[in-house]
């Protein structure tokens, strides 16, 4: 055995005890919080997020329309509550946030709607929304970055700021 | 021919690889990915129903493009031969872990430079991870490392991959139903069939010519300073950042609705922000390629002309294409998932078992 040798096993062993170690901190994780959300939207959750009656935020645009916003939110959170999958209730989430000046929500319902529906930010999908994404995101990574100059330790904004990238990164397109 | 003799082939195929990836960018390839064999071997593995992401589905020209022009040109310089039975079933493990390494960087060698080219910084990291692989298998193949001796076979078994290489360019024309073809997401962001199956038979038939591999350049480049295939891999980003700069700055034209050039971290298309996973991924992929003697891109074309080996190892690819994304071992937008570090991790361990396995250990100078 030479020194090759001692290196390889020695970052063969390393190597194992990290892997169980993350394995294990996984488990625990899971055992303590329950089963995390994967980043990846499978297929399925996606195309059953596509398959619903758009109809019943019929009720949430018309208090929108007339500019009860609280209790567009109020209605919205109802049907969110019954239907929890629906990525287009993210979407009239992030709106209302939007037009109740809660900036930081609403960089964070964008983001879960691209998590949970990709055709969002796919130009050639029906459900194409990619302009007004990027016309708040624009906007809102000027302030959030103000917010952070001012105070740096600023968890939300830290937050907001993460979420601005993220959505920056799928309106650029790429294979993913 | 005589311009072939007048300038080296690699550079011709380094300078091919990086303006035909560009130009298939500008005419739908996906941006930065114009040409990336471990996207497009996901994309083909959707297609045949490997996996079931539809928005990932699509009989890439490009990648029978490869095979087949490496198959041809090998035929015509009579550089056709078919060797093989050197460890296959490790072959096919090692190119398995090489896509997963590929999905996690979100990218391939070649993909890598096409990133950088393009100013993603966020590529920096799997470029210092590649080099660090390719610098460890290096040392260990001057330390003893060989798979075992491959030998002559029958002609049939050379003709394998090309012949599947035809089939599935016979399914890419005829478009039959089990094939599937996405009318949205990474799978129908695709250049003309024509158009990128002209330029992959191109690319594979130069490539078969001169030998250019991203990993294999800088092997022999740590290992004997010999610079032939360097050259080319450093020609792909040249030639493919000026092309970028000259869309930009002179034609102010954008690719697929993005800027041809953007330089930063943030923003950029199909990247993330796990750089230590990034790192770790492609060190996972240049140790590997260096093993088995050859990039993604690499196995292909020599899956052209004859190697079976190399043959056994794009299929091992295409089984890791398929649970890279069924599996979810990969990166997305948001990060790394917890499986795909899982299997990088155990990727690295069996990478540094197989050195341990087939080091013959005469003692030589390290």
């Amino acid at each position: 055995m030479d020194w090759l040798d001692k290196i390889n096993i020695s970052v063969i062993t390393v190597l194992s005890l990290v892997t169980i170690g993350m394995l294990t901190a996984h488990e625990l994780e899971i055992a303590k919080n329950g089963p995390t959300v994967t980043a990846v939207v499978t297929a399925p959750v996606a195309a059953a997020a596509g398959n619903i009656d758009e109809s019943i935020f019929k009720d949430v645009e018309a208090l929108q329309a007339k500019g009860l916003y609280s209790e567009a939110l109020a209605s919205l959170e109802a049907i969110i509550e019954k239907h929890p999958n629906i990525s287009l209730s993210k979407v009239y989430l992030a709106r209302l946030y939007i037009k109740l000046g809660q900036m930081e929500k609403a960089i964070a319902e964008y983001r879960k709607a691209v998590e949970m529906d990709p055709d969002y930010v796919d130009k050639k999908a029906a459900r194409f929304i990619g302009p007004e994404i990027k016309k708040f995101v624009t906007q809102s990574k000027l302030v959030i970055e103000k917010q952070l100059a001012d105070n740096p330790d600023d968890k939300p904004s830290k937050k907001a700021i993460k979420d601005i990238y993220y959505l920056q990164r799928r309106l650029a397109g790429g294979c993913e | 021919m005589k311009l072939l003799r007048i300038v080296d082939i690699t550079i011709i195929t380094g300078a091919l690889l990086g303006i035909g990836s560009i130009i298939l960018s500008l005419y739908g390839n996906p941006v930065n990915s114009g040409i990336c064999v471990s996207c497009f071997l996901e994309n083909v593995a959707g297609s045949l129903q490997l996996h079931n992401d539809y928005r990932m589905s699509y009989l890439r020209p490009e990648l029978v493009g490869f095979i087949l022009g490496s198959f041809l040109m090998s035929l015509s310089n009579r550089r056709f031969r078919v060797m093989g039975g050197s460890s296959p079933i490790i072959r096919f493990f090692l190119g398995f872990f090489i896509i997963v390494g590929c999905a996690v960087f979100i990218g391939c060698p070649i993909k890598m430079i096409l990133r950088l080219a393009g100013g993603d910084l966020t590529a920096i990291a799997a470029v210092a991870g590649m080099l660090f692989g390719i610098w460890v298998g290096a040392k260990y193949i001057r330390g003893g490392f060989r798979l075992d001796r491959e030998k002559e076979l029958p002609k049939i078994n050379g003709y394998m991959m090309p012949i599947l290489a035809t089939i599935l360019l016979v399914f890419i024309v005829m478009n039959p139903a089990f094939i599937v073809t996405a009318d949205k997401g990474p799978g129908a962001a695709r250049a003309p069939m024509l158009l990128a199956l002209i330029i992959g038979l191109a690319i594979g038939a130069v490539s078969q010519k001169s030998g250019l591999c991203i990993t294999g350049g800088f092997r022999n480049f740590f290992l004997f300073r010999e610079r032939t295939l360097f050259n080319g891999v450093i020609t792909v980003f040249f030639s493919a950042l000026l092309f970028n700069l000259v869309l930009k700055y002179g034609f102010n034209l954008d690719v697929n609705e993005q800027p041809a050039f953007k330089l930063g971290m943030y923003g950029q298309p199909a990247s993330h922000m796990e750089h230590g996973w990034t790192f770790l991924a492609m060190t996972l992929v240049g140790l590997a390629s260096v093993l088995i003697d050859g990039c993604p891109f690499r196995q292909l074309v020599k899956a052209g002309q004859g190697d079976v080996d190399a043959g056994i190892t794009t299929l091992g690819m295409l089984f890791g294409s398929s649970l890279a994304i069924s599996w979810a071992l990969r990166s997305t937008s948001a990060g790394t998932t917890f499986s795909g570090k899982i299997v990088v991790l155990i990727g690295l361990i069996f990478t540094m078992s197989v050195i341990m396995a087939y080091r013959n250990r005469i003692k030589r100078p390290v």
